[in-house]
Parts: C-alpha cells; structure tokens; sequence
C-alpha cells in the first residue's frame, strides 16, 4: 500500500517537472505551484525580497518535514525517483552491492552550512549543490544538446544519480543535497518516528528494500531514513512500529561550552568563519557583464545574476531559443542566433527563484532590455543605395521606421519605443557585424508605447468602397 | 388531402424526374459556357473572405479548371507574424481552410499548407488561426523552419538571384495557389502575391544584400503559382508589413483572384492607394514575362456579393 502510493507520487511528480521543461504543461498555476515544492530555490528568494507566488507550498513541506519527517524526499522528489528507479532496476539486473554501507555524511552539513551562506549574501552560488538546479541542467542537456560547461555539469549530475545509486543508493541525498539535509535537521524532534521492536528476528529481509540501506540487521540509522516506511510493509513479524511522540515534550538542553579545551576551540572557530564568510561575499559578488542582455523580468543584471538558480528551465521552454546558457549557466540572451519574441512572456511565468519576475503581457512589451543603435556606415540603403528595411519590416513596435529619402526608403530610429528585442539585429544582412544592433541597459527601464496615428479604436469600412480599376 | 393512386403517382414522379434534368441540363450548359470564356482578373467585394472565394472561383473557371484529381496542392498563404486574424498581418483563416475544403473536393489527393514564417514558426501556425483552419478541413501542415527542408535550386533568366534555396513542397507540388495578404511594406510599398513568395526560400537575408526587388522579381521564375487569391478584406494600409496599431488597418472586403500574379498585384495595388508602376518589383516580374500589368487590356470581372 505504502510501496505503492509511493511510486505513483513519485512517477507524477516527476513527469510533471518533464512535462513542464517539455512544454508540454503551460499553465502557469501549476507551474509555480511545481516550483514551490523546491524548498531551497524558494528559501533563496527570501533574502533577495523577491518572493515567488505559492510560497505556502513551501512553508507545508517544511512543516511536514519538522512533524513526519523527511515526507518530501521520499514522496515527492524527482531526483530520488530517479536514484530509486536505478537502484531498483540494478537489483533486478542484479548489479551492484546488495549490503551497502553508506559511509561519513559530513560533508553534507558543510554544504548546507554554505549555500545558507551564500543565500544570507544574496548568492545564487547555491546551484551548484541545489538537486533541482541540477536536475534542470540534465534535463536541458537532453532538449538542447551543446557544449558548455553547464552541460558538463549536467553529464556530472546524470552520472551521480544514476550510477553512484547502484552502489551507494541515495548518496547524493545523504551526502550532497542541501536541501535533504535542511529537512534532516528539521526533522530531528519530530513526532512519528520509526522503531524496530524486540520481534526482529535480524532476517534482513527488510534491508534490500530500503530506498536508503539504513536498515540493517534491525537498527535503523535515523540519519539516513527519509521515511517512506516501506519497512512496516516489508516486514513479516510486524517488528518495525511507529512511535509517536507528543509535541512540547521537555528536552536537555546542549551544554554550553564550559572547559578549556572547548572554549579554545571556539575562540579559534569563530575568527575563521567570519573570514570565510568576508571571503564568501567576495566570491559571490556577481560579476557585471556590459555586453550581455538581462532576460525581460530581471530587472538589472545585478539581481538577475546573484538570484538565478540556473535550473535552465526557462532556457528549455522558450521559444524562439534567444535564451542561451554561458558558461556560469545563468542565461544570457543571443540576438544572432534569435530574437526575444514581442508576443511572449514564458520564461517570467516559469522562474523558481523570482530572478525573472512575473509580469502581464502588456506590461512586459513594455520592458526595455536595451536599445537601439544604427550604424549607417554600414546599412546597406546608405551604402549601396538599394531598398532594404529588413529591420524595419520586423520591428514590433515602430522603432526601426523608413523614410523616403532621395528616393529610398531608409531606417530612421526612434529609441524611445525600443525595448531592445532584438529582432531588427537578427535579421540584419549585413555581415558580419550587423548594422543595427542592440546595446544593453544595465537596469531595464519602461519603453514607450508604440505610438497610434489617430485614436480610432474601431476598424471601420470606407463608404465609398468600389474597386479603384 | 391528395389521394395516392397509382395514376397520380406516376404523374408526380415524372414531373420531379423532368425538372430534375432540366436543372441538370442547364447547369452542365452555363458551366460549360463559362469555361469558354475565363476572365484574366476576377475582383470580389462586400462578403466574408471564404464567401468571396467561393463565388470568385465559380466566376474564374471553377476550381475543377485548375486541380485534376490525384493531382496535390499547395496552398502557400502569408502566416509571417505572431498575430492573431483580427490584427491584418496573416492571411484569414477562412479563407484558406475554405481553399483546403474546395482543392479537396475538386478530387486533390493531399493539400499542403506551410509558411517561412518570419517570427518563430509554431507561433505563428497558433495564433494565425491558420493551422486550425487547415486540420478542420484535413489539409496537411508542413514545417518550414529548418534548412532541411529546402532544397537548393539553379534560376533560369535570373539576373542576380541565380541560386536560392526553395522549399521542397514548392517544387514537387502539381498545383500551387499563392495565398497572400494584401499589406504595405516599408520598403518596397507593397506585399502581395509576387512578395509573398519570399515565403518559399530559406535564406532572406541574402535578398537585402543582393537587392531587394530584383531577388522578389527572379524568385517567382522558379515556378509560376497556378492561382493567385490577393485576400484584400482587411488590409494594412500602414507600418507593414507587420503593423504597429489597429489604426494602420483598413475594411476593405475586396478579393482578387487570377492566373496572373502580377496582373493581381496590380490590381491590389490599386486596391491599396499605390500606383504600380511605382512598385519596381513588378516591373522586374513583367520584364521577365511572369505577368502583365495593363489592368485595362485585360478583362475583369467585377462581382459583390451584396443583395
């Protein structure tokens, strides 16, 4: 029973977050309510003060996880779907180590420890570690195969949640993930705990099926389970039992440090960690960029680099492919290759952390990413004399226009209606630096409204319509 | 109440059975009476734009004088934007799934729909309402996206455009009916039919490098469109071809159908407030010998469709 609910959440959850990167679920609703469930990318909003809709989601898996324990990991994560689905399917195949030893965790403390850090200093350094960023990027290397360091990355992450779990099942989740170890420490005092009774008979029949391997021989490693109870099921004489605890029960509280020795070794800790974290602030200091455009929604590129999570997921559905990874695998946008398209708002209703924040259509044909420049040295109706206005013809809002000048229509620019799209720079023919081109703001400011000839709302039919021939 | 006997009957049934002929009979005569006499230019007004086409292609030969059964067509309308139908930027929906519905029924084997778009493709399929359109009345889209999908061919009696990449359904399709929107554009004042099939090549670009009116007048060498259908019903007078506001649209409720593609975009010229002449492309086009653009020489048959 719980085996099986178990499976069917994990299949569901993880063909929504598929779905989603396929575009093959648009809504936005269900999109960010998806993205809630990603704790840790919605925890680094917080400090940033730009909160993601549907932060309640959130707030119910950590409660979950503060009251049953770690729920989330075992019900509803892709990532551990997936490390479940390659340890089983090794099992059956009969690979790899049918006892293994999951060895010291101290490592995960650490990263935890970091990427809180780097959340306090406005960071989005976290992305390394965080299971959906990654999980994005092994995702996206499938949709859009290339070559980048975010694609290595990617090929790194594929390797670690399918191989490693055949050997050591869950490893990332008890040794790498943040977010796995957050909801360890919430869980700690928790009130449903599992206990192995005085009827084990030591079968370890138990042992092989634990998505962890943290029972064995009838003790069961609490800093390894992640509750999915399976055990209970799997257990011929009923030895595994809930235990329940009743909350505000008194606790002893942790000594403070009263000897020498731990006095000394305090005194030397806190100096340390208050270098690390200067030098930790250096680090994640993003760094300014003059020639790359900041996505619409991102505001300044300041704020869009230090709150990117670079799970590419905006990169994976957007349409016209103008959003490209660099090599810190934030996006960047490329208007050689495409164009930012006037009609489109996907990739600000998909964001995780809110680096890319949510605006409507109207108003986000109205953010101006950067603007327009006309080099006329080049621009072959100046030059050759010929009629061209490839940028004008493409132009959404009437900031590339033509002239009758001398005979030929040439561009005229009008900064002010320009949102630098970057349409009139994709299909300029001039090669092979284009005539017109996009210089980026740093901060986005508000474009004027492409301007009306006269207020006639209504499209009406002449009267005198008779053919003119 | 009439009694049914057997005399009444027989009285009755041959009564239906002549005047049923006697339609037959004059149907068959006026079709063929028509057929004798094709106008060049048929010009439809004042109905819905798959209405127009419908009395337009009675009056121009039937769509029976241009697709033989087992033949497969290629209907090439205008879906450059990501605009939706009211915006005058894409060519009507109605209009081309009712072309996709009348290929079908003429005895066409499949119909193809497809566009160079010039914004992202799938977009613009969607909110042209075209794609719609086309499935409803089971044609067949086609992508036209990737480079693949084209195939590079020599121009005979081109003068600067002497290779372009065209795409395959253009060149292996029997029939092809051009399918534009008729617009203003900024640069050469006008897009119609003989523009519309800068549709059909990859690269564009090398158009504006090269020079723009003589690539649109050497591109409609490669195959002459059996029909051209000028969807003027709504039309962008202004800031084409794209179209800025709601403003720059004009009512218009006009059709031109004809053989000749610049003979049609003559008339559509006229239709928008250009003067032809002015338009260099078409004198380019005649100057190969596409087409004429001496609207009084030819005839036209004029047709409203209002009672």
């Amino acid at each position: 029973m719980i085996k099986k609910s178990r499976l069917l959440l994990q299949i569901l959850s993880f063909s929504l977050t598929l779905l989603i990167f396929l575009k093959i679920v648009g809504n936005f609703n269900i999109i960010k309510a998806h993205n809630a469930t990603f704790v840790l990318q919605n925890i680094s909003s917080i400090p940033t003060l730009n909160l993601p809709p549907y932060l309640w989601i959130s707030a119910i898996i950590i409660f979950i996880s503060a009251v049953i324990g770690r729920a989330y990991c075992s019900f509803l994560c892709p990532v551990g779907f997936i490390q479940d689905l390659a340890r089983k399917i090794a099992m059956k195949i009969k690979v790899g180590s049918k006892m293994p030893v999951n060895g010291r965790l101290y490592l995960r403390y650490f990263i935890l420890v970091l990427c809180l850090f780097l959340m306090v200093f406005k960071s989005s350094l976290f992305h390394y570690f965080d299971h959906f960023s990654n999980l994005g990027r092994t995702i996206n290397l499938f949709i859009m195969p290339r070559l980048s360091f975010s694609s290595a990355l990617g090929i790194l992450f594929l390797l670690i949640i399918v191989v490693i779990p055949i050997y050591l099942p869950r490893w990332f989740c008890n040794t790498l993930c943040p977010t796995g170890t957050l909801f360890y420490f919430l869980s700690k005092r928790k009130l449903i705990t599992l206990k192995v009774g005085s009827d084990c008979k030591t079968c370890n029949k138990c042992a092989p099926e634990c998505p962890t391997n943290c029972i064995q021989g009838g003790v069961i490693k609490q800093r390894l389970c992640i509750d999915c109870f399976e055990c209970i099921q799997e257990c011929n004489f009923q030895a595994v039992k809930i235990k329940a605890r009743l909350p505000f029960q008194k606790r002893v509280p942790a000594a403070l440090p009263t000897n020498r020795r731990q006095l000394l070794k305090s005194a030397i800790a806190a100096p340390i960690g208050i270098l690390s974290a200067n030098a930790l602030e250096r680090v994640s200091r993003p760094t300014i960029n003059p020639n790359m455009v900041t996505p619409p929604g991102g505001n300044s590129q300041k704020q869009f680099k230090s709150s990117c999570s670079a799970c590419q997921l905006c990169v994976s559905v957007c349409p016209t492919k103008v959003l490209y990874t660099t090599h810190q695998s934030i996006p960047k946008m490329d208007y050689i290759k495409s164009y930012c398209s006037y009609e489109c708002n996907t990739c600000l209703g998909v964001c995780t952390t809110g680096a890319l924040s949510y605006y409507p259509l109207e108003h986000k044909k109205l953010i101006k990413m950067g603007t327009i420049k006309l080099d006329e040295k080049t621009c072959i109706p100046f030059v050759k004399d010929q009629d061209c206005a490839a940028c004008a013809e493409h132009c959404p809002t009437g900031a590339v226009m033509t002239k009758l000048n001398k005979g030929r229509f040439r561009p005229v620019i009008d900064e002010d209606v320009c949102i630098g799209c970057g349409h009139c720079q994709h299909v300029c023919p001039v090669e092979p630096v284009r005539s017109i081109t996009i210089t980026p703001l740093d901060t986005h400011k508000v474009a004027y409204a492409p301007k009306k000839k006269d207020k006639k709302a209504k499209v009406e039919q002449d009267v005198d319509n008779d053919f003119p021939f | 109440m009439m009694q049914v006997d057997r005399r009444n009957f027989v009285k009755w049934a041959l009564k239906v059975f002549a005047s049923l002929s006697l339609a037959r009979f004059l149907g068959n005569y006026r079709l063929l009476h028509a057929a004798t006499k094709n106008p060049d230019l048929v010009a439809v007004k004042d109905g819905s734009p798959a209405q127009m086409f419908e009395i337009g292609i009675k009056a121009i030969g039937g769509m029976e004088s241009f697709i033989k059964k087992g033949q497969s067509v290629l209907v090439k309308p205008n879906i450059g934007w990501n605009k939706s139908p009211g915006q005058g930027a894409n060519t009507n929906p109605d209009l081309v799934g009712k072309i996709v519905e009348l290929a079908y029924t003429a005895g066409a084997s499949k119909v193809f729909v497809f566009d160079h778009t010039c914004e992202q493709m799938n977009e613009c399929y969607d909110s042209s309402g075209i794609k719609k359109a086309v499935i409803k009345n089971k044609g067949f889209m086609l992508p036209g996206d990737e480079e693949g999908h084209y195939k590079k061919v020599d121009i005979k009696g081109a003068k600067i455009l002497k290779k372009a990449l065209v795409h395959k359904q253009y060149l292996d399709s029997d029939v092809v009916i051009n399918v534009p929107i008729l617009k203003h554009h900024m640069s050469t004042r006008m897009t119609a039919s003989l523009k519309n099939l800068m549709g059909v090549v990859w690269d564009r670009r090398i158009f504006h490098r090269k020079g723009l009116h003589q690539s649109i007048a050497d591109i409609a060498l490669v195959k002459k469109p059996d029909l051209t259908v000028i969807d003027a019903y709504l039309i962008m007078a202004d800031n084409g071809p794209r179209g800025l506001t709601s403003s720059d649209l004009k009512l218009k409720k006009m059709q031109v159908i004809s053989t000749d593609p610049v003979l049609a975009d003559t008339a559509a010229a006229k239709i928008l407030g250009q003067t032809p002449e002015d338009i260099h492309y078409l004198n380019m086009a005649k100057a190969h010998g596409i087409g004429l653009m001496d609207l009084k020489k030819s005839t036209i048959k004029k047709i409203s469709c209002k009672v």
